[in-house]
């Protein structure tokens, strides 16, 4: 069964890093749905956040598959329910006069930030999960979205 | 002491106890060929082409279990290795690339002869290295043999720009670190293989490239006794196993013997050591073994279900594995079913009926080259119909002399690996089986074989056709034999004398053993123009997507 599986890699802060690891999804036909690279405590380590859609043989290939990387220093496959996932999410939504204010109650209810109000735009930020940001896209549609970005999901174990 | 880049390039060549380097100048390694030039240690043969230097490298590395190394420019001479290093990758074997670059000012500004060589060998390399800073070369150097030479071997890149070569540092030698043998595998998998072993009633070995890249014949061999079964070696694995055994089997695959597709039918386990199961071997994966449970041993974990499911996967090196398992278990007895794959070898052996009797086949010529060759010859392959011919028919007694290009299928790998092959081996007999249309690929190389009077013996199985394409159109194309007709006007003779070395022809069935004998006792390298039938086929064959279980006798 497909799902989306989230892959921590902990890699050797080496040039061409990020691209080692996209050419070996792409020659080994693995879907990439999103990638995180962020930089950890040690900036000679970094961490890359990768989300691929596969089944259960894609998960155990893409794992050992990296594992093979000489600048790779430890794979994981994060388990959903041993890990808090948060996403980031931009959005540049239409703004009239009466929308305004409905704009500012749904995000308050999502606990967003307003990051700037112009006279016909608004632009909102909202970290969170998937599937909250999921719904605060949704909510947000019916004004108007005109521009929005999201970036691949980070974790933590716990 | 305070050298320059280049010399600490070869100094570390020294370290590593490497003796032969292939390779072909040019601007960005003229500091390095400058270094070369004061350094009597090190043979540079130079090549006629970059692509031969690495398939020079990689024959060297094949037939010697050392690490080949081959040296080439920026730019074109990079980009020209490269198909020789996914030849190298596919099959697993150890070869170091020294590639030179622009200067690291002019680095990433199109400059002349620039090229990303890093980017484009990225996917066919194991691992590969820009060096950046004169203090990380030796490093980098040592570093890059350690990735080579470790765990499922592979080659590796050091791409070395050009004033990184003249810039001067600290060079203290080292001596490489002793290989750390990996881990054996989890004992709880390890007792599940010895109790699977145990109880099998009819089980198969299948040995791939890994017993030879892990020096494990000797273990397979004692293996193979103490469970008492039959054995098949892939492509890679020729030699692997005495081929002079009665347990031998022949190949399994697409142009495995018939009593290899039985076997892997009718037995209860197939033992696989040292192989990635490619689908030359499985054929239709849906079939493949559905009739056994599968004993997995492979130093790399991704080839656990990568093609075909596996019930017990040991992780590890091949040899320390077997020794074990030959410690572990006792001795088996499996008379019915040996016996029944001896009634399947008596019954369907290995034919090649010539169309009439004094026409040359394949069959006879590989069979009169062993015997006036030897059992120490080393045979080289370029790819198609001739390698496949030089597999069946050739007896394969010990590791590392059959050399081919097994997972790229590279035609023109052979003269060069030849060449590498025979001064890695300065005292035994090699040839290059070749067909007529791999040999032109890469003939250039005949000039460094003359230059160096290295003396190999070039067989050209010469049918004039492009014949394992040819086969398939013949089988699936009705006949219709697009481009694959040669049929040039060459005179080989007159081309080999133009290279400077000696032609020999083949016409008949007759001339087989004198020409043969004749080539072999003039100890220099030799061209044979072999003619065959151009309808000769390799037979067996599974046609792609059926089933191993059944191959096709005739066609």
């Amino acid at each position: 069964m497909e799902k989306d599986i989230l892959v921590k890699v902990t890699a050797r802060n080496n040039p061409g890093l990020l691209q080692r690891i996209c050419a070996l999804f792409s020659r080994r036909f693995f879907n990439i749905v999103s990638i995180v690279a962020a930089q950890s405590q040690d900036p000679t380590v970094s961490h890359i956040f990768i989300v691929v859609r596969g089944d259960e043989r894609v998960s155990r290939q893409v794992e050992k598959q990296l594992d093979k990387l000489y600048d790779v220093l430890e794979v994981a496959i994060l388990d959903p329910s041993r890990a808090v996932k948060r996403e980031h999410l931009m959005a540049k939504v239409g703004r009239t006069e009466e929308s305004g204010t409905k704009l500012i109650e749904i995000a308050n209810a999502f606990h967003a930030d307003v990051l700037h109000v112009g006279p016909e735009t608004m632009i909102l930020e909202l970290s969170g999960d998937s599937r909250t940001l999921d719904s605060f896209a949704e909510m947000l549609a019916p004004f108007g979205i005109q521009e929005m970005l999201r970036t691949g999901a980070m974790a933590m174990t716990i | 002491m305070l050298l320059t880049g280049s010399e600490i390039i070869l100094q570390c060549l020294l370290e590593q106890k490497v003796d032969t380097i292939f390779g072909y100048p040019g601007g960005a390694v003229l500091n390095i060929y400058d270094a070369l030039y004061n350094c009597p240690q090190l043979r540079h043969v130079l090549v006629a082409h970059e692509q031969g230097a690495a398939h020079a490298a990689d024959g060297y590395a094949r037939s010697t279990g050392r690490v080949g190394v081959c040296l080439a420019t920026s730019g074109p001479g990079a980009t020209n290795l490269v198909t020789g290093l996914a030849t190298a990758y596919m099959d697993s074997s150890p070869v170091i690339a020294i590639t030179g670059n622009v200067t690291s000012a002019q680095l990433g500004l199109d400059s002349f002869q620039e090229v990303d060589i890093t980017g484009v060998t990225m996917p066919v390399t194991k691992h590969n290295f820009l060096v950046r800073r004169v203090e990380d070369l030796a490093d980098t150097i040592r570093t890059a043999f350690q990735i080579a030479t470790t765990g499922r071997k592979g080659p590796v890149l050091i791409d070395v720009p050009k004033d990184i070569t003249a810039l001067k540092c600290e060079y203290t030698p080292k001596q490489p670190e002793p290989p750390v043998e990996p881990p054996m595998p989890d004992h709880g998998w390890y007792l599940k293989a010895v109790e699977l072993i145990k109880e099998a009633k009819r089980p198969f070995i299948y040995a791939g490239g890994g017993v030879i890249s892990a020096e494990a014949a000797e273990e397979l061999a004692a293996f193979a006794e103490k469970v008492d079964a039959p054995v098949s070696c892939s492509l890679m694995c020729q030699g692997g196993f005495d081929q002079a055994s009665p347990r031998y089997i022949g190949m399994l695959g697409m142009h495995g013997t018939k009593t290899a597709s039985n076997c892997i039918r009718d037995c209860d386990l197939l033992i696989a050591v040292g192989t990635r199961f490619s689908d030359r071997v499985t054929c239709d994966t849906k079939t493949f073994g559905r009739n056994c449970s599968i004993l997995q041993i492979d130093i790399d974990p991704a080839e656990f279900n990568k093609n075909v499911r596996v019930d017990i996967r040991l992780k590890g090196n091949a040899k320390s594995i077997l020794a074990a398992l030959n410690k572990s278990i006792p001795q088996l007895h499996h008379a019915e079913w040996m016996g029944q794959v001896g009634a399947w070898q008596t019954e369907y052996p290995l034919t090649q009926v010539a169309s009439d009797p004094h026409a040359v086949t394949p069959k006879a010529v590989m069979e009169a080259l062993h015997e006036i060759g030897g059992d120490d010859m080393i045979v080289t392959t370029e790819v198609g119909q001739n390698q496949m011919w030089a597999a069946e028919y050739f007896t394969f007694r010990r590791p590392r002399e059959f050399v081919t290009s097994g997972g790229l299928g590279t035609m023109g790998f052979g003269l060069g690996a030849a060449i590498g092959a025979q001064l890695g081996n300065p005292d035994r007999l090699v040839v290059n089986v070749a067909g007529d249309g791999s040999f032109y690929m890469n003939m250039n190389e005949l000039s460094t074989a003359a230059k160096y009077n290295i003396p190999v013996i070039e067989l050209i199985i010469n049918n004039g056709v492009l014949g394992m394409v040819r086969q398939w159109q013949n089988l699936f194309y009705g006949k219709r034999y697009s481009q694959t007709t040669l049929e040039k006007k060459t005179d080989f003779e007159t081309l080999a004398r133009g290279f400077g070395i000696r032609a020999m022809t083949i016409r008949t069935a007759e001339d087989i053993r004198p020409v043969l004998q004749a080539a072999i006792d003039c100890k220099e390298p030799v061209l044979i123009n072999c003619l065959i039938d151009k309808d000769l086929n390799v037979l067996p064959m599974v046609p792609g997507g059926s089933s191993v279980e059944e191959p096709l006798l005739e066609m």
